[in-house]
């Protein structure tokens, strides 16, 4: 009885009214175009707070220089110091170590990785051999191959070759292996030839998981440029950043940071281009 | 007269030639006797295929039906070469050597997503070495032939289930084999979508006349397209039945469901077929 109390509305009926939202839907900070500006504001932001904070004394310059004479740095690196000293020489040392070695490792790991996801007896051979090596910390190799290389370039190649190897070996033979078995029996109902099997189902097919290890193998292939060149170079992004350490020039440290983030960025956007270009039917997918 | 083709099993298979000019009759493209296919598995020897016999003449539209699981695919796949069989004789016999002997339909989505349609419906041409210019013309004749025109260069994730199983017919057609098998090819598609293939279907093969194997779980559907309909046994599957389709053609799938002599048949395979598809199914009926 005193539940029918409770609920007063009982027997009426309560339109509920759900009025159009017009193109848009959203309110303005909900929406692609306010997210952008955003993306771009915040980074500014930061550093103007950076900036506002060392000129205030709250930050230390000694760690953190005002991104102001970071940029003169990076001015003066571009334009002003001699050539083998300017960070454009750097930037082509380093790049032409980081393609070569890359290049010598991306190849064979993915002829091999599709050969291993193609042939069982192959992969049943390599697999123990990559399976015990690849979990070795590529840098602890570094003195091996110094050893082995000597100290010039190919020391460089030699190890990021080995680092990008093995990520793309293993990416390459897990998405040959994982390619349905059913478009290998396509290719064998129409009698596709052995060439025809390898270049049109088992490379297309594992082309994305191919580039997922090249992506992997990139940011090795950077990791190792760095190392290696802190080491044994006198050249080069590492050695730019290591030497600023040693002669304590902060300002150079983060110009050579700077750079190395720059390069990551662009390579990476890169790969987006050139996968977008080679694997269209991904493209909306 | 269903038991005919049967009893034709048992006779020692002469040699094609001659058996074409001595009968009035076709001559026999796909011939099976006594097929078995067993494995090993982990409670002992598993048997897929028992004692299957069959025979599909040139020329013929063979539908087999079968409960799930009884072993049809892997049948089909024996004939195609993908499986093997372990017991029993499996003969293909050519007309035209100029032809690939068989293409397949398969169930899934197996046309390949990193190619256009046109590149998937060249594909078995692009195989066998056949020239540009002639694969064009012939990638295109398909392609129209299947309602595609405005889809050459759409990739599969652009298409419906549906327009990919017409271009995996396209491929399969494209390529121009002797012996077409097909493997529950719309299975997975809506009922409309279904009797438009079908019509399909009917329509390019009537116009070619090749020798098909057509699998499926369907009766509406082997009575539709068939000649003549084979009932399988759930597993171990064995043929039980063997039931010619005299249906007019050319065929309206549409027109045809309605058909007094549709029911007929209907109702006779579902007869055979529902003992096989029921809880206590794992005991055959035929010796």
């Amino acid at each position: 009885m005193s539940d029918a109390v409770a609920r007063p509305l009982r027997g009426l009926v309560q339109p509920i009214v759900r009025p159009a939202r017009g193109l848009s839907g959203h309110p303005w900070y909900r929406t692609r175009a306010a997210e952008r500006v955003v993306a771009v504001i915040a980074p500014l932001v930061l550093l103007g707070l950076w900036e506002a904070l060392v000129r205030l004394g709250l930050l230390d310059a000694r760690f953190f220089p005002a991104p102001s004479s970071i940029g003169g740095t990076f001015y003066y690196l571009t334009f002003e110091a001699p050539w083998q000293r300017s960070l454009a020489y750097n930037l082509l040392v380093s790049l032409s170590r980081v393609a070569m070695g890359f290049l010598i490792g991306a190849i064979p790991g993915v002829v091999i990785g599709i050969v291993m996801g193609l042939v069982p007896l192959v992969r049943a051979a390599m697999q123990p051999i990559i399976g015990a090596i690849f979990p070795i910390p590529k840098v602890a190799i570094l003195p091996l191959i110094m050893l082995i290389f000597g100290l010039g370039e190919e020391s460089k190649w030699a190890i990021i070759g080995i680092g990008v190897f093995f990520q793309v070996v293993i990416a390459t033979a897990a998405g040959v292996a994982t390619i349905d078995r059913i478009y290998f029996d396509v290719g064998k109902n129409f009698r596709a030839s052995r060439r025809a099997t390898f270049l049109r189902i088992a490379l297309p097919g594992a082309l994305s998981t191919v580039f997922a290890g090249l992506r992997l193998g990139w940011g090795m292939a950077l990791l190792l440029l760095v190392t290696a060149e802190m080491v044994s170079s006198n050249e080069g992004i590492g050695n730019l950043i290591w030497r600023a350490w040693q002669t304590l020039a902060v300002e150079d440290m983060y110009v050579g940071l700077v750079t190395i983030a720059f390069i990551g960025i662009v390579s990476f956007w890169l790969f987006d281009l050139v996968e977008a270009k080679l694997l269209p039917w991904r493209r909306a997918s | 007269m269903i038991a005919a083709s049967l009893l034709g099993v048992g006779a020692p298979s002469e040699a094609p030639a001659q058996r074409s000019h001595a009968q009035d009759e076709p001559a026999l493209h796909l011939s099976i006797e006594g097929l078995s296919k067993r494995f090993i598995g982990a409670d002992g020897v598993l048997t897929a295929l028992d004692n299957v016999s069959l025979q599909v003449r040139r020329g013929e539209f063979c539908c087999i039906v079968g409960p799930s699981g009884c072993g049809k695919t892997t049948l089909l796949r024996i004939v195609a070469g993908l499986d093997t069989h372990t017991e029993g004789r499996l003969e293909l016999r050519r007309y035209d050597s100029t032809k690939p002997l068989d293409a397949m339909v398969f169930q899934e989505q197996s046309i390949f997503p990193w190619m256009n349609v046109e590149a998937n419906v060249a594909f078995g041409l692009d195989m066998r070495g056949v020239g540009k210019a002639e694969s064009r013309d012939i990638v295109s004749y398909y392609i129209d032939k299947v309602g595609l025109g405005a889809f050459r260069k759409a990739y599969p994730h652009q298409l419906s289930g549906g327009m990919k199983q017409r271009v995996s017919i396209a491929r399969a057609f494209a390529n121009d084999p002797e012996i077409l098998l097909m493997d529950e090819p719309f299975a997975a598609l809506d009922e409309q979508t279904k009797s438009l293939l079908q019509e399909e279907l009917l329509r390019i093969w009537e116009g070619s006349k090749k020798t098909v194997l057509f699998i499926t779980h369907s009766i509406d559907e082997a009575i539709v397209l068939s000649d003549r309909t084979l009932i399988m046994t759930a597993r171990p599957g064995r043929i039980k039945t063997d039931m010619p389709i005299a249906l007019p053609r050319p065929r309206k799938v549409f027109e045809l469901r309605g058909m007094p002599a549709y029911s007929e048949l209907s109702g006779r395979l579902w007869a055979q077929l529902r003992t096989e598809v029921g809880p206590s199914s794992s005991t055959g009926t035929q010796p």
